[in-house]
């Protein structure tokens, strides 16, 4: 029986498969449509033998016959050419590549390889031309990214660019104790990007831009100060300028005993003093409100019989214009002084064609468009062509930078009569507690700026004790006082810009 | 007679069908310790959104001649974030991609892949293959691992199998039968051995195929749909076929190695 069953299974078997045989053969022989390939069918498997062929020169066979059967078929060009240029034919390889890339190939080796062919034949444009490429397609191989710093280094031989902001004279400048810090300000710009910036061969820190600041020490007599300045790949260039310091002995002179001496230097004495704690949409501030109000307190004691104080809510763009542009030109006088305080936010603008543009910030100044809502320190400077006062003073407790101060030191202190000169000379002075991108400190309840102008004004600016303080005796005082206080944090920029006199604080009287 | 006929239909169903038997896989045995990190690894994993000319090579491999004789590439394009591949009918037909780069040690790779089998058809066959082979021998004597949805003409049913080839001899793996497909074929290598493993969509686990002690050499990666199989010779293809590839991934890897150009 069991015989049986196994003959009878063999037999299914063997008539199943011969049934299927007859049938795909019948279908097979029934439909025989032969499409013959063409050569860009064929082509990729004459690419895989040359993939797997374990002689290099097989390789080439199969790619070169790959290329002859379907002449657009990019890849075997690319491996053609990879093959010339390992057996060092830069010619030939340069000649496949280039047919590869003419096809359209978007292999980013292939460019890279191309462009450091050209770079090896000196030919920088066209090894750049088409490093870029590569980089367009792939933009962090790291190949092309070495490359890329090579061809730079060659076709790049020249030094940062260097411009000097500050010092912007090559005047004298006046030294009231023996040593004094200037800063060095200005931009150094490079292609290849700027690496460092020393001055006097110390480091000064550079911004993304190239900005740099580094406040150096200077002392009477001649000062070279030397701007050295390095690009990413090496090129070094410098600056040097040299300024005369000159020896500031402060005047022996006249004393201001009383205040009719005072009377007589000025008519009236004029402050607009704003503080700012409250803004709608910039951070809220802890202590401006204070300081302006001890500065209003501190004014009043030193001779200010008419000042405006506006505070938080009340300061907004349009109130702080209309005081500065259409009331005080109405009540002040050419023989009068005026002095503009402000506590609040300031910010500095990058303009598009370089330079720099400060801003004050009004309660209603708006954060993404302060260029619209902000007070521009060029609005600011402009008042005193429309106020005929003598001597004007900007006291920003804020930091900017684009001042476009002059450091230049005006009258001698020697000449006789010194201050009866000085205050009889027009003068614009300004003084902020610090550069673009420094942070104002803060002491007890004030902002260290405005602690330390109140110690000026105490009478500890009044360097030669003669009851006066000038503006250059204040930015004198609140320069190193200020940056050392803060740990360099901030540093006052003080200038004048415009006249040869001086503002004159009267102190050291109750 | 009737026990004749009982005894007829088991031998018959055995020997045609296998059963689909795949069982939960202990993965933690088949972990990769030394991987590149994934910060590099993806780099090399693709979606298919666009065709990545700086990772593939279009595949084109013909076996014979008697198949080159008559062979079109099949029609591959992007179709909604995956990669179509249609075939030629009338001809051999084969489309698909290769790896431009070369895995080195032990490595964990997957693909998503769908077919669509279709039936009564005698004139050719239906294969999905998804291959590692091994660089620098020559293409006859090559070693590799395929890993393969395939319905051969005239046959009713569907199989997914695996398989290596060294020395120039295929050596069939595990078999079962399976129906259309849509899912993700995984290829893990670990030392010499080769693991595949597939998951239908949907399914929480992965099922294991079979391993083999295959190569530890660099290789290659593989994927392509063709209308016949190493040694068919002759065909009339009246139907196109189509599979689609999708989200490939090279879980971890312990190098990756770039050529040149």
């Amino acid at each position: 029986m069991r015989k049986i069953e196994f003959w009878l299974f063999a037999l299914c078997l063997i008539c199943f498969s011969f049934l299927a045989t007859k049938t795909i053969a019948s279908e097979e022989a029934r439909v025989s449509p032969s499409i013959p390939s063409t050569g860009c069918d064929i082509a990729p498997s004459l690419f895989w033998k040359g993939q797997f062929a374990s002689q290099k020169e097989d390789a080439f066979r199969y790619y070169m016959e790959a290329i002859d059967l379907c002449p657009g078929f990019i890849r075997p060009y690319e491996l053609v050419g990879n093959n010339y240029r390992k057996k060092g034919n830069k010619g030939k390889a340069i000649e496949f590549f280039t047919k590869a890339a003419d096809l359209g190939s978007v292999n980013y080796k292939l460019y890279y390889l191309l462009a450091s062919l050209f770079f090896q034949k000196g030919d920088f444009d066209e090894a750049s031309r088409y490093l870029n490429k590569s980089l367009d397609i792939r933009g962090d191989y790291p190949k092309s990214l070495t490359l890329k710093s090579k061809i730079d280094k060659k076709r790049d031989t020249s030094g940062p660019k260097i411009i000097l902001y500050e010092p912007s004279t090559k005047r004298g400048l006046n030294i009231i104790s023996k040593h004094e810090n200037i800063s060095v300000r200005g931009i150094a710009t490079d292609k290849s990007g700027v690496s460092w910036v020393k001055v006097n061969k110390l480091d000064a820190p550079v911004d993304k831009h190239g900005n740099f600041l580094k406040d150096i020490p200077i002392e009477v007599g001649s000062n070279t100060i030397v701007v050295e300045a390095a690009d990413r790949l090496g090129n070094q260039s410098t600056l040097s300028v040299t300024i005369e310091g000159k020896e500031y002995a402060l005047p022996p002179l006249t004393k201001v005993e009383t205040p009719s001496k005072e009377k007589t230097l000025y008519g009236k004495s004029f402050a607009i003093v704003i503080g700012i704690n409250s803004y709608e949409k910039w951070p809220s501030l802890e202590f401006a409100v204070n300081d302006a109000k001890a500065i209003t307190k501190k004014l009043r004691e030193t001779g200010f019989g008419h000042i405006t104080v506006i505070l938080d809510k009340e300061a907004t763009q349009r109130r702080i214009l209309t005081e500065l542009f259409h009331q005080l030109p109405e009540k002040v006088g050419r023989n009068d002084r005026l002095l503009f305080y402000f506590a609040g936010h300031g910010q500095t603008e990058d303009l598009p064609k370089g330079g720099k543009r400060g801003y004050i910030i009004p309660v209603d100044g708006d954060v993404s468009n302060y260029g619209a809502t902000a007070i521009s320190m060029d609005q600011i400077r402009s008042l005193s062509s429309r106020i005929p006062a003598k001597h004007i003073l900007y006291a920003m407790d804020s930091c900017y930078s684009g001042l476009g101060l002059n450091r230049s030191g005006g009258v001698s202190p020697k000449i006789s009569d010194y201050l009866r000169k000085i205050s009889s000379m027009r003068v614009v002075q300004i003084i902020t507690a610090g550069g673009k991108g420094e942070q104002v400190q803060e002491k007890g309840n004030h902002g260290l700026f405005t602690t330390y102008f109140l110690d000026a004004l105490e009478g500890e600016a009044d360097f030669n004790k003669d009851n006066v303080v000038t503006g250059t005796e204040l930015g004198a005082y609140l320069r190193p006082t200020v940056s050392n206080a803060s740990g360099q944090a901030q540093t006052p920029l003080f200038g004048r810009l415009e006249g040869e006199g001086e503002f004159l604080f009267f102190v050291g009287k109750k | 007679m009737r026990r004749i006929n009982a005894m007829i239909i088991v031998i018959l169903s055995v020997a045609f069908s296998g059963s689909f038997m795949g069982c939960a896989t202990d993965m933690a045995s088949l972990k990769i310790e030394k991987s590149l990190p994934q910060s590099k690894l993806a780099y090399y994993n693709d979606s298919f959104n666009k065709l990545r000319t700086d990772l593939w090579e279009k595949a084109g491999g013909i076996p014979n001649e008697a198949q080159k004789a008559n062979f079109k590439l099949a029609k591959m394009r992007i179709d909604d974030g995956k990669l179509r591949v249609e075939t030629e009918t009338g001809c051999f037909s084969k489309g698909g991609l290769a790896s431009k780069y070369t895995l080195r040690g032990n490595f964990d790779i997957q693909i998503d892949c769908q077919i669509n089998f279709l039936e009564g058809l005698y004139d050719m066959d239906q294969l999905l293959n998804f291959v590692v082979i091994e660089k620098g021998e020559e293409i006859k004597t090559m070693n590799s691992v395929s890993f393969c949805l395939c319905k051969k003409g005239g046959r009713d049913f569907n199989t997914i199998f695996a398989g290596y080839r060294k020395a120039g001899r295929f050596h069939l793996g595990n078999w079962y039968k399976v129906g259309n497909f849509d899912g993700t074929l995984r290829i893990v290598r670990i030392r010499d051995e080769i693991s595949a493993l597939f998951r239908i969509k949907g399914d929480a686990e992965w099922k294991k195929m079979d391993t083999f002690r295959a190569t530890p050499n660099d290789v290659i990666i593989g994927f392509s749909l063709v209308n016949f199989t190493p040694v068919r010779t002759s065909i009339t293809a009246r139907s196109p076929i189509t599979a689609t590839f999708d989200n490939f991934r090279i879980n971890a890897a312990e190098d990756i190695v770039e050529e040149d150009i």
